[in-house]
């Protein structure tokens, strides 16, 4: 389903041209972005605006990050909303939904990557989606289950953690 | 959607407590409650203050398990929590904890009326209270909330004597009281002076005076707010006397199962309006300033409030309910009922346990709205079903839609059929119903 909309170039729907601007990289590739999609990003936005010419450098985010990004943003600028109340928005709105849960078929590495790219780059959309992927993750899990998922270390010593247990054992459970 | 974690699980690389905190916190928030987000503080040093900085406090304890400490688990979760400022706390305890009393609620508001700037919800369920055990809520001055919402209050809520001068509620925009004693003088004091930028109040199954048989108390209730821009009441209980409302940019006003004597508003911007009191008398029930032209009403046969219709003569959507019981006499009581229907160009008829032949019900009706663009028809299910699979019926005037639906489907969902060339259109109604 994303590949049908993988950024290939400026041609439109309606068959007219839009603007595109390039975006670079921290690993020097280059990307032909709409303009409208770049935007989602308040980061590239920004840029966009202060001008300047070369392409944008994203010295915080890699190749393989950045296009996912990408293929995040030219699904959500893709097309104008139609009237909120139509059944056409509807089915956009379901397809969307489809699209963003694939998008997030992901590894762990992968996840935490576009969670500092989109905070970088400032895509609110795509922040919390994927913020929201891992606390779907952590909900209903144990402390013990959550830390092998992430690989957290507990470094509390035994007495940290009885008094840890003590102070709140009314907070949670 | 679980992500594919199999290359991660056991690899010992901690991947995410490296994220900056604003990051851990946003993903804390996309847990379903607080005491979700609690659980991580026991990962490691990292997570142990993470979740006391969540910038919203959702303290929902509604299992079993929580019933006989929910009152101690939230006390903790405010302890402990460190952020200056929350940006909403809400707080549902479990139906019937008896230890919820009401001066433990009012240190729950005490702490929102500290720290939090946004929205509050707090919803209470209990069984009947004896009378001498139910105590009093105490509200104090919420300076930053934007919104209050409290529910199954249960027991008296009052307002903490307030600050000469000053608004008090300076943000705040929506107030929804539900099943509680509120002072009716008090209430009036509050809105009127103290919440600069209240849009809406929704007061359901609010009674007006603390004490049963306190008349004096219950004898007026006065709602005056320069702001205000909806109102909701909605009650079972005797209101008792004289209802005024003094809303100068009221919008919208909603009255459900109340029984007042008399009703004075003024309402001269008023645009919508749901009137399903006991009663409509037009020389008791006034509505001063306000014009004979809304945006929406809703009537219902049968009811008093079909005289609205005289009140207010042009009414760009008009909803009627029709509910007809069986005999001649109820029939005839329909047909004059519905002899003179406020100009509209919009007309839903909602048919509600009609025990009479829908066709000439409705050439009746049309008869009188010869000016509409739009018919909406509503049926419930069943009559739905035992009457729009074989009959068809003759409109005679022009429309831009007819949209029939059962009313268990809503109206969007609906094709509208298109039969403005169509003078005379033999239209057959048609359903969502497969």
């Amino acid at each position: 389903m994303a590949a049908a909309d993988s950024c290939d170039g400026i041609s439109t729907s309606g068959g007219g041209w839009e603007k595109t601007v390039t975006l670079v990289s921290s690993d020097d590739a280059r990307f032909e972005v709409r303009e409208a999609a770049a935007s989602l990003s308040q980061t590239v936005r920004r840029m966009i605006r202060a001008g300047g010419d070369g392409g944008i450098p994203l010295p915080k985010v890699d190749a393989r990050t950045l296009s996912t990004v990408l293929e995040y943003c030219n699904k959500h600028a893709a097309v104008p909303a139609p009237a909120p109340e139509s059944s056409s928005a509807e089915a956009a709105a379901v397809d969307l939904e489809w699209f963003d849960k694939e998008l997030m078929h992901v590894d762990l590495a992968t996840l935490c990557s576009l969670i500092r790219a989109a905070d970088y780059l400032e895509v609110a959309g795509l922040l919390d989606l994927t913020c929201k992927t891992v606390a779907d993750m952590i909900k209903s899990k144990t402390a013990e289950e959550i830390r092998q998922m992430f690989g957290i270390q507990n470094d509390f010593t035994p007495e940290e953690e009885e008094q840890l247990s003590r102070e709140n054992a009314g907070v949670f459970e | 959607m679980a992500p594919d974690q199999s290359d991660d699980v056991g690899g010992g690389v901690d991947r995410i407590s490296g994220l900056p905190d604003d990051i851990l916190r946003c993903i804390l928030v996309g847990l379903p409650s607080t005491a979700d987000a609690a659980r991580t503080s026991v990962l490691s040093r990292r997570w142990r203050h993470v979740w006391a900085h969540l910038p919203e406090l959702a303290l929902r304890y509604g299992n079993r398990v929580d019933r006989l400490r929910a009152h101690e688990l939230i006390d903790a979760a405010m302890g402990a929590y460190s952020a200056p400022t929350v940006r909403r706390l809400e707080i549902a305890t479990p139906f019937g904890s008896r230890d919820v009393t009401a001066e433990r609620a009012s240190s729950w508001l005490r702490f929102a009326s500290r720290r939090l700037a946004g929205r509050l919800k707090l919803s209470l369920p209990h069984p009947d209270l004896a009378p001498d055990k139910e105590g009093k809520i105490l509200l104090p001055v919420c300076e930053r909330v934007t919104a209050i919402d409290m529910e199954y209050v249960g027991r008296a809520l009052r307002f903490q004597p307030l600050p000469a001068g000053g608004s008090a509620f300076a943000a705040l925009a929506t107030l929804r009281i539900t099943d509680a004693r509120v002072d009716g003088r008090e209430l009036e004091h509050v809105l009127s002076s103290r919440c600069p930028r209240l849009k809406e109040v929704v007061l359901e199954w609010v009674s007006f005076s603390l004490r049963d048989g306190d008349d004096d108390a219950a004898a007026v209730l006065s709602i005056r707010s320069g702001s205000l821009q909806r109102l909701q009441m909605a009650s079972g209980r005797e209101l008792g006397g004289v209802l005024r409302v003094d809303t100068p940019e009221l919008r919208v006003l909603t009255l459900r199962r109340i029984s007042c004597n008399d009703a004075y508003i003024a309402a001269p911007k008023l645009s919508e309006l749901y009137w399903f009191p006991l009663f409509y008398v037009p020389s008791r029930h006034r509505f001063a300033e306000a014009g004979r032209h809304l945006r929406r009403m809703e009537v219902t046969t049968g009811s008093p409030s079909m005289a609205l219709m005289n009140r207010f003569n042009i009414v760009d959507e008009l909803k009627v309910t029709l509910s007809v019981p069986q005999g001649a006499r109820q029939y005839e009581k329909l047909l004059e009922d519905t002899n003179r229907l406020s100009k509209c160009e919009v007309l839903v008829l909602k048919f509600e346990a009609v025990k009479h032949d829908l066709k000439p019900i409705m050439v009746h009706l049309l008869q009188q709205c010869a000016g509409i663009r739009e018919l909406v028809v509503e049926f419930p299910f069943k009559m739905a079903r035992a009457y729009l699979n074989n009959n068809s019926i003759s409109i005679r005037c022009p429309l831009d839609y007819l949209i029939c639906c059962s009313t268990t489907a809503s109206r969007k969902d609906m094709k509208p059929c298109h039969t403005n060339t169509v003078h005379q259109t033999r239209a057959c109604l048609y359903t969502s119903i497969g």
